[in-house]
């Protein structure tokens, strides 16, 4: 009776679904080893064996009824802002920023994990409403987004900080709030914006300015997107070839195996396999919004929600960064840029996804 | 739920992936250029490093061509502080001996990277590896890179032929013929900036960039070369023609021995020279009275000069559709072997016109006129046309309206001293590897027999009296028989609209010694000038006089006694 219990689990889960997000983690290891081979031969096996837990994870997240996650959800949330603050105080300082503190002999970023916390605490709490919410209910969420996003942000990390209230907008939008005041936000945000401004670090103004006018300082803070608009323009329709990368091979290209792994892709893979990638994301957002459509319970589609929404912008950010359209803010290529953090967040937020899958076709069979 | 706001969503998620694939349009395939050149901005040279090269041996075994490994420098001056630019300078001067003045003017040059000095020997390099580490000037460098060298300077050199310095590929005569088999090249280093603008050095490993090329073995014998060459230089002293050759061939094997021709270059410094070219593979000429042997053989074989005594020579003229030809001497009756002895056109034409037209066509063309031997890159095929009108055939016959080059004379001669059989000709005798083993083996090729025995021992018999006693008198030797024959070609003259009485291409062509034939010999001279004014220009005059100096110096350095009853002379 188990064994078949299983087996139907199996049959459940979304192949179309989890293949191009394994694709996905695959692809990226091989372009982390391009990238990174020169400067640090051992990357790629770390980015492999995370990839590997993260598939193992998909899997069994997605055997468990994910509404027994979402009851876990307000201890989750409590610990993820618990550790957001040991960061502020207690952090390692890499690259000038306090982003990670060590766990178990582990460099965490708790602000990635942070993105779980805020879509699942926002499950459990739209759980009981019904379409359309009230403000309240949508006030609510948003402050549930904006408690740890505003820990991230002063740690400082503009970019993870925008993508942890991105999933929060989609939701409250997707469940009935009107247009207006999402519009209204989005005018207080801006009235605001010269007081963000003044609050900004230093780097983060020069990032911005830069982003605004590349060619000012081609040296300093436009570095980035230059060197990165060079790789992937240099790539022309096929590529250079795998390993073949000028730009990245020879230090040209900063960061190119984390948040700018798309420029080396772009540099060796060509036109072509760039679109093909962006697709795949696409591929992965409209699906999971689909079934987002058409699960019934409330908490299953925040998830769904949350997770295509965050997904689809947080690649679209960071591929338009390296492409000069979006100012440098460190945000990661979800299962491609390397990095433990980001890929177990996202390979865990696709393996509840799976479960709400699961559950609901499981659910469809029953009644 | 609302279905809008799903399909809001969609239409939202749908445009954000347009953008960037627009934009990834416009970067990699559109603007692609743009991006390709900023690139390029981004090195500061790129610099060639020559690949090795096989070597080029002669039969001997003694080195014809070789790359030797040189040491290239060069200075990034822009990052190198002006008190190490003296010091580097006074250093380096010492060490490569080259004017320190100039070091330090290239040093301080504007241009981002400067080349301070080429070709200097390898066995410097750990010196001046000391120097950088010392002075700690790390944008100073040595490219380790090679040069092809002839240590025979100009010998053989049309033959040889060179490498070219910018692209190590061989681009002329034999090396460009091996460029496959003793590879060379180049690579392309590329010098590039780092993030931070200065200039990225890295350990380039040369070794593994080479194939494994092969040694070549030439059948060319240095010793016999420089023979053939300096018996040519005394005959351009004299002569002061256009063009020069003598070409050596081995009349069994097809062995090309010497191969020296005027004018000829050093390829150690190709670039100094505007013609490279090899007269005796790569132009072909009117060969006059060398075709005459040929006709008698046809003659031979038809039975023709069975019943045929004697061959009335007309008193030096005769006319022939209209058109006058004549001889250099007025001649009455002569045999059919005083007609090659004495070259007599008119007796030749008469013999001729009595054969099957086509036949004696049919009988140059087996000689392997016509056709290009393929034994050099760019040789030319000569041309020999079949044209049945008895004036042609007459002019045919002796050497005119027709051109041959001077390795398919020698091919053709060599078939009388062989036996009747056509060889192909070979340069290349093998391929070695670098422990001297033979790798593989350029085979003798015997073609078809084209003479008959009966024609083979009327030619041998004639031949060695035309210079006993005939035209060749002049290069008869008192050691060694030849045999052979003298050739004078007019030139067309464009200026007359016919053919000159001033210019000539004369001709000697036979093998010695005559009765054990050891090489077939050519000696051609291209516009020779008269010494004195009543002196007739001809083969007899010109090309044969130098033939004795020749094969005596050829036969003592075979240690061959001579043949000859020396005790009559």
């Amino acid at each position: 009776m188990r064994i078949y219990e299983y087996l139907n689990v199996f049959k459940r889960i979304d192949y179309l679904l989890l293949i191009p997000v394994i694709i996905l983690i695959f692809w990226g290891v091989i372009n982390i080893y391009s990238a990174s081979i020169n400067e640090y031969p051992s990357l790629y096996l770390k980015q492999l064996i995370i990839g590997s837990i993260g598939i193992f994870l998909m899997l069994v997240i997605s055997s468990v009824d994910y509404k027994k996650i979402v009851n876990t959800a307000p201890y989750i949330y409590v610990a993820v802002v618990v550790l957001l603050f040991l960061v502020l105080i207690a952090g390692d300082v890499i690259l000038g920023a306090k982003r990670w503190i060590k766990v178990g002999g582990f460099a965490v970023q708790p602000s990635e994990f942070s993105k779980i916390a805020v879509i699942l605490l926002s499950a459990f709490y739209l759980s009981d409403k019904r379409y359309p919410i009230s403000i309240f209910d949508a006030v609510v969420v948003f402050v549930i987004a904006l408690i740890p996003s505003i820990l991230t942000l002063i740690q400082p990390d503009l970019g993870t900080a925008i993508t942890i209230l991105i999933p929060a907008i989609f939701i409250v939008f997707l469940f009935g709030i009107n247009k207006k005041y999402i519009l209204l936000v989005f005018v207080i945000s801006f009235l605001l914006s010269p007081l963000i401004w003044k609050n900004l670090k230093d780097y983060q103004k020069e990032r911005i300015i830069a982003f605004l006018n590349p060619e000012n300082d081609p040296l300093g803070s436009a570095y980035h997107i230059i060197q990165s608009k060079i790789a992937i323009g240099s790539g022309e329709l096929t590529g250079k070839g795998f390993l073949e990368g000028t730009q990245s091979k020879l230090y040209f290209l900063p960061e190119q195996h984390t948040d700018f792994i798309f420029a080396t892709i772009g540099e060796e893979w060509g036109f072509l396999a760039s679109i093909l990638i962006v697709t795949v994301y696409l591929f992965i957002s409209l699906r999971i919004l689909t079934w987002g459509n058409r699960v019934k319970e409330s908490s299953g589609k925040v998830i769904c929600f949350g997770v295509a929404s965050l997904l689809l912008f947080q690649a679209f950010v960071n591929i338009s960064m390296t492409l000069g359209m979006a100012p440098v803010v460190g945000i990661t290529l979800p299962f491609l840029s390397y990095g433990g953090s980001s890929l177990l967040t996202f390979s865990i937020l696709i393996g509840i996804v799976l479960s709400v899958i699961s559950t609901f076709k499981k659910e469809k069979v029953h009644f | 739920m609302n279905e809008k706001k799903i399909r809001f969503i969609t239409i939202l998620f749908l445009f954000l992936t347009a953008v960037i694939v627009f934009r990834l349009l416009y970067f990699q395939v559109i603007e692609r250029d743009r991006y390709l050149s900023y690139i390029k901005r981004q090195y500061f040279s790129k610099e060639r490093i020559i690949l090795p090269r096989g070597i080029i041996y002669d039969r001997n075994k003694k080195i014809l061509s070789i790359s030797i490994n040189t040491l290239k420098l060069y200075a990034i001056p822009k990052y190198i502080p002006h008190e190490k630019r003296v010091l580097l300078a006074d250093y380096l001067s010492k060490i490569i001996k080259v004017s320190k003045y100039k070091l330090i003017r290239k040093l301080n040059s504007k241009r981002g990277y400067v080349v301070l000095a080429e070709n200097i020997d390898r066995n410097l390099k750990d010196r001046l590896n000391e120097l950088r580490t010392e002075l700690k000037v790390w944008n100073f460098g040595i490219i380790e890179t090679s040069k092809r060298y002839y240590p025979y300077k100009s010998l053989a050199g049309t033959t040889i032929g060179f490498v070219r310095k910018d692209t190590g590929k061989g681009a002329s005569a034999i090396e460009y013929m091996l460029n496959k088999k003793l590879g060379g090249g180049f690579i392309e280093v590329p010098f590039l900036k780092d993030a931070k603008g200065n200039p990225l050095n890295f350990e380039i490993n040369v070794k593994d960039k080479i194939k494994n090329n092969l040694n070549a073995v030439l059948t060319i014998d240095s010793n016999i070369q420089f023979i053939a060459e300096e018996t040519l230089k005394k005959l351009v002293k004299l002569r002061k023609p256009k063009e020069a050759a003598i070409l050596l061939i081995d009349p069994f094997t097809g062995d090309i021995i010497a191969a020296a021709t005027y004018p000829n270059y050093d390829p150690n410094r190709y670039w100094k020279y505007r013609n490279h070219r090899n007269i005796i593979f790569h132009n072909a000429y009117e060969i006059g009275s060398l075709a005459k042997p040929f006709i008698l053989a046809e003659a031979i074989d038809e039975g023709y000069l069975r019943n045929l005594r004697k061959v009335y020579c007309e008193k030096g003229k005769i006319i022939i559709d209209g058109v006058r030809i004549k001889d250099h001497k007025k001649f009455k009756y002569l045999s059919p072997e005083e007609v090659i002895i004495k070259s007599s056109n008119i007796g030749t034409i008469k013999i001729a016109l009595n054969l099957d037209y086509s036949s004696i066509y049919k009988k140059l063309k087996e000689l392997g006129f016509g056709k290009s031997t393929r034994t050099f890159p760019g040789e030319a095929s000569g041309i020999l046309k079949e044209d049945l009108r008895p004036v042609n055939v007459a002019y045919a016959s002796i050497g005119q309206s027709w051109t041959a080059t001077i390795l398919q004379v020698a091919v053709a001669y060599s078939a009388i001293a062989n036996g009747g059989f056509l060889v192909k000709p070979r340069i290349v005798k093998e391929f070695i590897d670098s422990e001297g083993k033979v790798v593989e083996k350029i085979r003798i090729k015997l073609k078809k027999k084209v003479l008959s025995e009966k024609s083979v021992k009327w030619l041998r018999e004639t031949l060695k009296r035309v210079v006993e006693e005939g035209t060749a008198k002049s290069g008869r030797s008192d050691y060694f028989s030849i045999a052979g024959k003298t050739g004078t070609a007019q030139k067309y003259d464009p200026k007359i609209r016919a053919l000159s009485t001033e210019k000539f291409y004369t001709w000697f062509a036979g093998y010695f010694p005559a009765d054990n034939p050891r090489l077939t010999v050519v000696i051609f001279v291209n516009e020779p000038q008269k010494i004195k004014k009543w002196e007739f220009i001809g083969g007899g005059t010109v090309s044969a006089p130098v033939l004795k100096e020749l094969v005596d110096r050829i036969m003592y350095y075979y240690k061959q006694k001579p043949d000859k009853n020396l005790a009559k002379n």
